[in-house]
């Protein structure tokens, strides 16, 4: 019960934080996709985007970063035992929320931009940017939030329980203290 | 190489659950599996939500009242939340009747939760449309995949007690 209490109370301060934080953190993001070429400015919780002989596009930035409650939930239920670990999930995590921007502006670019999608974009290239902003969107913005805290807490748990604990199929398992421990 | 086991669960995981939402994005998926399975859910949050609303009308995936109207659409009906389970549940080691056993529980309870979220959002809509936003996107989307990752690791910890030998 602990750690749901905790997860939910790590969330709660995470959703308070992202709400008030994302205008300034989309600022940020503009910054780091200027460096790559890309003339994005933060506009409250979106992202204008303006493009040479293109149309501008307005992209909701914040529908990118909201993983982050997910993430600050699982670290408030089970953080790793070394708090660099932690840093650097979350490092791996406000990663992807750049790379999301960019493969979003790509995207709307690339099939909802009319005339300029067909001419600019090549069929291969139109459906490679849609279905990477869709898999990101749909469930990848929660599988990398999940795998990088499962990954921040891994040895942690190959501390408490032995490798042979999940190598595949029926097997030796440790003691059911550990079990129940083993995927803390 | 202690993590190997670990490192291969996460790869298969992530790979897995690409090759799953990649199905929504195939035409004939989306037509003949998707949208029928969410015109389903919309009939039975319909159901639910008549007896609290009035009028309220489900077309397809739309349900609809004088109040609210709103369109179940990938990333609303549960999928992505049980491709997850699914892809977990595969790329984790156990036995495939342990798989087969999370996979079907977690998506009734993922599917279960889906429909709350549903029900609870066309109310939120209709009534607090102010705070809609931030319960469709922050709100239920982060409980259900909250949900599907704690009953992964319920599930994960029982399927090696499940495997452990008899004393």
């Amino acid at each position: 019960m602990r750690p749901l209490l905790k997860f939910i109370a790590g969330a709660v301060v995470a959703m308070a934080i992202w709400w008030f934080v994302t205008p300034s953190y989309d600022a940020l993001l503009c910054s780091v996709l200027q460096r790559v070429g890309v003339s994005a400015t933060a506009a409250g919780r979106a992202v204008n985007v303006t493009r040479a002989g293109g149309p501008s596009i307005r992209v909701p930035a914040d529908q990118l970063t909201y993983n982050i409650i997910l993430f600050a939930g699982l670290l408030a239920a089970v953080p790793p035992r070394r708090a660099w670990r932690a840093v650097a999930a979350l490092v791996a995590v406000l990663a992807f929320h750049t790379v999301a921007l960019y493969t979003t502006v790509q995207a709307t670019y690339a099939v909802r931009a009319g005339p300029y999608s067909d001419a600019h974009y090549s069929t291969l290239a139109q459906d490679f940017w849609n279905s990477t902003d869709f898999i990101y969107r749909i469930g990848g913005m929660f599988a990398i939030a999940f795998v990088a805290w499962y990954a921040a807490t891994a040895s942690d748990r190959a501390r408490e329980s032995p490798p042979e604990a999940s190598k595949a199929g029926p097997r030796r398992a440790p003691a059911s203290r550990r079990d129940r421990s083993s995927f803390r | 190489m202690p993590n190997m086991p670990r490192l291969r669960f996460i790869v298969v995981f992530l790979v897995l659950l690409a090759a799953f939402e990649f199905t929504l994005l195939i035409d004939v998926v989306d037509r003949e599996v998707v949208r029928p399975f969410t015109s389903s859910i919309a009939a039975v949050s319909g159901s639910i939500l008549g007896m609290s609303e009035r009028n309220v009308h489900v077309q397809g995936t739309v349900i609809s009242s004088p109040c609210f109207a709103v369109d179940i659409q990938n990333g609303c009906n549960g999928l992505e939340a049980t491709f997850f389970v699914a892809a977990a549940v595969l790329a984790f080691p156990a036995t495939w009747k342990m798989r087969a056993l999370g996979f079907v529980t977690g998506t009734l309870i993922i599917q279960f939760a889906n429909l709350m979220r549903v029900v609870t959002l066309f109310l939120i809509g209709c009534h607090r449309p102010a705070l809609f936003e931030v319960f469709h996107i922050a709100v239920w989307q982060t409980t259900i995949f909250a949900l599907a990752i704690g009953f992964f690791i319920v599930w994960s910890r029982r399927s090696l007690i499940a495997n452990a030998p008899a004393p």
